[in-house]
């Protein structure tokens, strides 16, 4: 009976973890009461720069990419389109990202695909990309671990532009647990494989793509922590209370990129419901994937 | 009004949920100007006699009338669960059941899965089922659910079309055949929109409201956020942005919908 009376209290009324999550409530900036209205004014108030998005694939016009970016305040996007196994399949991809940039250069950045598994094509289209003002290398995807030595020239033709490399990444259980289905392949990129290269390269400018893209992102957190150089992407489709949070006490928020990976809503959301303060949130939306860009030489002002 | 649908108190195992309580449930929706949430308790999914969590449930929303409406948890493969039926029914003030077939052993479908839902609709109970607590991608190792596919509570509803379903975490995607989608649009179902965005570009884990609303019609959709699994911010984006839908759409999924649903 005495437990069940203690699960009934802690029902109605909080206990430790109830007044730890009143305490941040109480953190956050904004008004006290933020109806639906407000949420929305929310979101438009602060600059965006989208770290990781795609355009030009799977459905996504340019028209309604914008569309979407508009209604939520995003300014600039870097895009790409993780598509192409053989060099003029890649070529093609970023030949449409190029478009895109061309039409729109106050809205998109390039970011450059390739396939590793043809390191002389792979390298020629990476100088092309950068050549055309891209970014850098992304969204890479799953053709190779982001450790595979197949990836090493890229990366050091990177460092050398001082051009950042954004890698797909997932912590299914599947993937770090035998046992358990995923449909990931097996050349899905983990936490534990950008350790390894930020160890072997700690001057690299090394993303993390979406910890909301699928999997524990508390693992993803943890196994990035001791590694500065490891940025995290904040995008993906997954939107969990105390996701950011999580990120930010144990990565530092000079570490989080503001991303949505076509998730509008949820990727302005997350961040608007974090315990970040203006400058914190200023950060995140703009201003450390801008010191990035302007490292490239290039600015989302 | 503004109505959200599917909330939730109580204990997850897996990861921590900040403010899983009726009181600080309360809070949030103050915050963001929000009259009233449908409520479940978690630990109906892990009791195996969920009735107990029914009753920690009655208890503690008791405290906040009209503001939390609690939704029983049964399982009809444990026994007296039609006494359990009555009680949430005539003495707790449940004013829904949430099923679990993932968690609690038996299929959608299935002999014990339609005597509990004729059971309610006999009661004037409408049903719930939730497509997932979580993503797979991120689900433990010690959770067994499989996702609950949409064409199967379509099945249900097609078995027991005169019941009233609310479908959670509502996968619209998932609703791939014509006959599925038929029989949900003749029934009186209400689909969350824990997975509906209001921007035209529709991905993973989010099906645009504008073809949804199209295809199945405005009074179909009700606003629930999944709170305190998910950010409540993110969940009011997907309605706010919702450019096609004009004032009185808006109104029908932010609640009338919702309240015409319980009446």
């Amino acid at each position: 009976m005495a437990n069940r009376i203690g699960r009934r209290q802690f029902l109605a009324v909080s206990g430790a973890a109830a007044a730890s999550a009143s305490s941040l409530a109480a953190a956050k900036p904004g008004p006290a009461v933020t109806p639906p209205h407000a949420v929305m004014a929310e979101a438009l108030k602060y600059r965006k720069v989208d770290s990781h998005n795609h355009v030009g694939a799977g459905g996504i016009t340019v028209k309604d990419i914008i569309e979407s970016a508009d209604r939520v305040g995003i300014e600039r996007m870097a895009v790409s389109i993780p598509r192409g196994e053989k060099p003029e399949e890649f070529r093609a991809a970023n030949n449409k990202i190029l478009d895109a940039v061309k039409q729109h250069p106050d809205r998109f950045i390039g970011q450059c695909f390739v396939n590793p598994h043809y390191p002389r094509e792979a390298m020629e289209e990476l100088n092309r990309c950068l050549g055309e003002g891209f970014i850098g290398l992304g969204e890479l995807y799953t053709q190779a671990k982001i450790n595979d030595p197949v990836f090493f020239p890229l990366i050091e033709r990177s460092i050398e532009a001082n051009a950042p490399v954004m890698m797909h990444a997932r912590a299914d259980t599947g993937l770090l647990r035998s046992g358990f289905p995923t449909e990931a392949p097996p050349a899905t990129s983990v936490a534990d494989d950008f350790v390894d290269v930020a160890k072997r390269y700690p001057d690299l400018m090394l993303i993390h793509a979406h910890i909301g893209g699928g999997g524990d992102w508390e693992y993803m957190c943890k196994v990035l922590r001791a590694h500065p150089s490891i940025y995290i992407d904040t995008g993906g489709s997954i939107t969990d209370q105390g996701m950011i949070d999580f990120a930010k006490t144990t990565l530092g928020v000079e570490r989080m990129l503001f991303s949505t990976d076509c998730n509008f809503e949820t990727g302005v959301g997350k961040i608007l419901a974090a315990d970040l303060n203006e400058d914190e949130r200023n950060r995140v939306f703009w201003s450390n994937y801008n010191d990035i860009l302007r490292k490239r030489g290039l600015d989302a002002n | 009004m503004r109505i959200d649908v599917n909330a939730y108190v109580g204990h997850w195992p897996f990861r921590q949920l900040r403010g899983a309580n009726c009181r600080d449930l309360v809070t949030r929706l103050d915050r963001f100007g929000i009259d009233q949430a449908w409520v479940g308790n978690l630990n109906g999914i892990f009791y195996k006699n969920c009735q107990i969590a029914n009753e920690e449930l009655a208890e503690a929303a008791a405290s906040f009338p009209k503001r939390l409406l609690p939704w029983a948890t049964l399982n009809p493969t444990y026994p007296d669960w039609e006494h359990d039926l009555d009680v949430c029914v005539n003495q707790l003030g449940t004013k829904g059941l949430r099923l679990y077939p993932q968690y609690h052993g038996y299929e959608t479908g299935d002999a014990d899965c339609m005597a509990i839902v004729e059971a309610a609709r006999e009661r004037g109970l409408p049903v719930a089922f939730t497509v997932r607590m979580v993503d797979e991608r991120q689900q433990s190792w010690l959770d067994p659910a499989k996702r609950l596919e949409m064409e199967r509570i379509a099945a249900v509803v097609e078995k027991a079309p005169d019941a009233k379903y609310l479908v959670l975490h509502a996968y619209l995607s998932g609703l791939a055949s014509e006959a599925a989608r038929a029989t949900m649009k003749k029934a009186d179902v209400l689909f969350d929109t824990v997975y509906g965005s209001g921007v035209p570009v529709g991905f993973i884990n989010a099906y645009p409201l504008k073809d949804a609303v199209g295809a199945f019609g405005a009074d179909k959709f009700a606003f629930g956020t999944a709170t305190p699994f998910r950010d409540y911010e993110s969940h009011i984006l997907r309605i706010e942005t919702f450019k096609e839908a004009d004032a009185q759409v808006k109104a029908a999924i932010y609640g009338g919908n919702a309240e015409r649903f319980l009446m």
